[in-house]
């Protein structure tokens, strides 16, 4: 750590600006009492989770299930909503058609829509029998059953997340240099070959930051999931819903224990975010919410 | 010389100079691919977005009108709805105001270790709404940290309303942000310096020139705020004390009638926040200033 | 390969940019469309590269209307002001691309493409930039890349779009010499967009000048300095321009 170059930054980056101390500490303090002191809190509980609880959480064949149960439709749904959120932002960025600004606020609706209320309506669409099943019958017909199992709950999480892909992916096809597409036009590659080799790499960034962040959104979606996914142990039951559980039955240090590995998963999330966002020196934080 | 317009087709090469000529069968297929493309988005988005909204309105009513009206005008509803509503009257000011201080200490300041508070202010976003929950409860639950000592002073914050504040306020802290802190790192500092030197001072400045410039973003951040704290579920439901009429706000109103099998009281309760989300949405859409203006007609990057 | 525009006329929506323009570029000539900003030679030139089309008005390359041609078929190439070069590649890729998204019958094997990108690299003078990329280039080195890209595939003709003007004034000349004596060696028929006057009056055997979407005055250069069009005239003499010796009218 070099504290001389250091000082010189502090005294040529000298604020101009007033109101320096009581912005900062009133973000500190704010951040601080809301952000950092329950994490702090869940943190410091590993101390009070004994090992046995440790090993009877995680060998537990449920909690097992459980965990592949979302990391797989996490996965997968991350996978969907990246294919969609191409899709989208390259029609919504590139082309222009009536409707063009009614679809990129319909985008936004899961942002603004309760995910109990998303849940509820999902059940209701994918529900089999009854007044109000929409695709559910149809569905079922042809062998696929949405409801009660990992198919429901990955619909739910491609709800959740589909705006993500989209939003991360916009800001650069908008800045993407078009004399290069020219150049590459004028020499002779097709639209195939100028979508990998000249989009695809621009692009790269922020698929992966999208895929990141979906993933870990869809990893921790409860409300949306829990009406639809019928919840069954050892087949469509998510971890968030085993931390829900054990917290009613007051057993602390396994929804602790549970909810610190979920943690752990967040903060690697984030930092996979930072660290691309700076690597390619793009302006990504724009399209991470 | 005639071309269309509405989907963004271009006067390329033979499609419009000489009408008839063997080029515009090429032109004609990249015409095609595009018009399937948009037309898969929009199925897409109807599938996957708009049917949901649809089911809940459809549901609600599925009973008739009356029913509908006797579901949400009743006492619990009502109580429900103040809850949310106090909620997010004390979440937003405060995100807010924490949103501001922030882009201003980060962005027209230059603090150091900006890095870290802006970790910080996305960690929210990446942890589940149930360990959010958890966090809180461990905190300020009776054998947690503030816990122990508010308990003392005879404030039981868990289960109960105080809870579901701090629960909503946790997990909002990032929108008003995200919204407007890449617009105010965009913008730099040039202007709130001219105003320095011009004589003003901070607070001058701040109102003047920084707050009018970031009016739009700011008022889409605090929209979707409001629409996220009114909709909070997860980490609510872990610290209310469901009790009803009391601790319970809409969304968790809505999950006690699913519970109870009253389906259609259920989903009219949910029609209610569906009405605010989509309000919402179109109120932000009406300020909408993300999405640029389409490529002009002939601008190159209109290719496939 | 010789050029021929005639009678091109362009509209964006009810918005005029190019009026009824037409002009002729011999086998082996440099011709500079010069003006200033917005009067549309850039666009006469993608309209020639096929990037764009005209309202009305054809374009021939030796005899034969390419309007309707698409334009990696043209055999045109085409330097960008700002080089537009690909980021995610190296300079040799970059050089190789025009070779490498041939289809595979008409792709030169490997080492035919590495041979032809060695080639260009020492013709351009940038023997050990290979496998740099291009934001560690200079604007200069970028250009040249740029320039070497275009020749790789052996265009018929070659566009070039303002293409010095980001660079400062040292690599400018030196840039523009290079140009030349690569131009006059190869025999290429060359087009050339600028609003730098000198750039018109040293490089080129023909100028067009242009305003507002039309031709102003054509001719070899020191015809047009003879008679000085208003808006040349007016650039002359506010000394924005050094004037070629040979040319300083006895004021």
């Amino acid at each position: 750590m070099i504290s001389t170059p250091i000082k010189s930054l502090a005294r040529r980056r000298a604020p101009s600006l007033p109101g320096l101390v009581p912005t900062t500490a009133f973000s500190v303090i704010f951040l601080g009492l809301v952000v950092a002191l329950p994490v702090l809190a869940l943190v410091v509980q590993s101390h009070v989770i004994t090992p046995d609880v440790w090993l009877k959480t995680l060998t537990s064949r449920r909690v097992l299930a459980a965990m592949r149960v979302s990391f797989g439709t996490s996965a997968a749904s991350a996978l969907v909503t990246s294919v969609i959120g191409l899709l989208l932002a390259w029609v919504l960025e590139r082309y222009r058609f009536t409707g063009r600004r009614v679809l990129d606020a319909l985008l936004d609706i899961p942002l603004a829509l309760p995910t109990a209320v998303a849940g509820l309506a999902l059940a209701a669409i994918y529900a089999e029998n009854g007044s109000q099943s929409w695709l559910g019958g149809p569905l079922k017909s042809i062998g696929l059953q949405v409801a009660y199992t990992p198919l429901g709950i990955i619909v739910a999480q491609v709800f959740v997340t589909l705006p993500v892909q989209t939003r991360a992916l916009q800001p650069l096809l908008r800045q993407f240099d078009s004399t290069v597409e020219d150049a590459g036009i004028i020499l002779g590659a097709s639209p195939w070959q100028r979508f990998w080799r000249l989009f695809v790499p621009h692009l790269s960034p922020a698929l992966i930051c999208g895929f990141t962040q979906a993933f870990a959104r869809a990893l921790g979606e409860y409300g949306a999931i829990i009406f639809i996914a019928g919840n069954l142990p050892g087949y469509s039951e998510i971890v968030p819903l085993i931390i829900a559980t054990k917290l009613e039955q007051f057993d602390y240090a396994g929804a602790s224990a549970l909810a610190l590995i979920m943690l752990a998963i967040s903060f690697a999330s984030l930092l996979i975010l930072n660290l691309s966002a700076k690597n390619f020196g793009n302006r990504l934080k724009e399209g991470f919410l | 010389m005639k071309f269309d317009a509405s989907l963004g087709v271009t006067p390329e090469i033979g499609a419009q100079v000489f009408v008839g000529s063997p080029r515009i069968a090429i032109k004609r297929s990249t015409l095609w691919f595009r018009r399937s493309l948009i037309g898969l988005s929009f199925a897409v988005v109807g599938v996957a977005l708009v049917m949901p909204i649809i089911a809940i309105f459809g549901a609600a009513l599925n009973h008739g009108f009356g029913t509908y009206l006797s579901s949400i005008l009743n006492a619990e509803t009502w109580g429900a709805l103040k809850l949310t509503l106090l909620t997010v009257a004390l979440v937003l000011p405060l995100n807010t105001l924490f949103a501001l201080s922030l882009a201003w200490a980060i962005n027209k300041t230059r603090v150091k270790g900006s890095t870290w508070l802006l970790i910080l202010t996305d960690l929210p976003l990446t942890i589940s709404p149930v360990v959010s929950g958890l966090m809180i409860i461990l905190l300020y639950g009776q054998r947690g940290w503030l816990g122990t000592q508010l308990h003392a002073l005879g404030f039981d914050v868990v289960y109960s309303v105080p809870a579901v504040i701090l629960g909503t306020l946790f997990v909002t802290v990032p929108y008003v942000a995200k919204q407007i802190l890449p617009q105010i790192e965009a913008q730099g500092t040039q202007l709130e310096e001219a105003a320095a030197t011009l004589g003003a001072g901070g607070w001058q400045i701040f109102k003047r020139v920084t707050l009018p410039s970031i009016r739009l973003s700011l008022v889409q951040g605090v929209i979707l705020a409001a629409a996220r704290a009114a909709g909070e579920f997860g980490a609510v439901s872990m610290v209310s004390g469901h009790i009803r009429g009391l601790t319970t706000t809409l969304p968790q109103h809505v999950e006690i009638l699913y519970n109870e099998y009253r389906f259609t009281a259920a989903y009219s309760v949910a029609s209610i926040l569906t009405l605010f989300a989509v309000l919402s949405l179109a109120v932000k859409a009406f300020f909408a200033s993300g999405l640029e203006p389409a490529p002009r007609p002939n601008d190159p990057s209109r290719r496939a | 390969m010789s050029l021929a525009i005639q009678n091109i006329t362009k509209h964006y929506g009810h918005h005029l940019v190019i009026e009824n323009v037409s002009f002729h570029v011999k086998e082996g000539e440099l011709l500079t469309l010069l003006g200033p900003s917005g009067c549309g030679k850039s666009t006469i030139l993608r309209i020639i590269a096929g990037l764009e089309a005209a309202t009305c008005g054809h374009v021939s390359l030796n005899g034969e209307d390419i309007s309707e041609t698409p334009p990696p078929k043209r055999e045109v190439g085409f330097v960008f002001q700002n080089y537009a070069l690909f980021r995610n590649m190296t300079v040799a890729d970059n050089i190789a691309f025009g070779l490498t998204v041939r289809p595979r019958k008409l792709r030169p094997s490997r080492d035919q493409i590495a041979a032809t990108v060695a080639e260009l690299l020492d013709y351009m003078h940038l023997g050990e930039y290979g496998h740099r990329f291009p934001e560690q280039l200079s604007g200069g080195q970028k250009q040249r890349v740029a320039v070497a890209r275009a020749l790789a595939v052996k265009p018929k003709l070659l566009l070039m779009d303002e293409p010095f003007s980001a660079l400062d004034s040292e690599v400018r000349r030196d840039l523009r010499r290079r140009l030349k004596s690569i131009q006059t060696e190869l025999g290429i028929t060359c087009v050339l967009v600028t609003h730098d006057h000198d750039e018109a009056w040293e490089l080129s055997e023909r100028v067009v000048v242009m305003k507002a979407g039309r031709i102003e005055r054509e001719g070899k250069p020191s015809e047009i300095l003879k008679r000085p069009v208003a808006s040349i005239a007016n650039h002359l003499f506010t000394g924005l321009t050094a004037v070629p010796q040979r040319l300083t009218p006895q004021l």
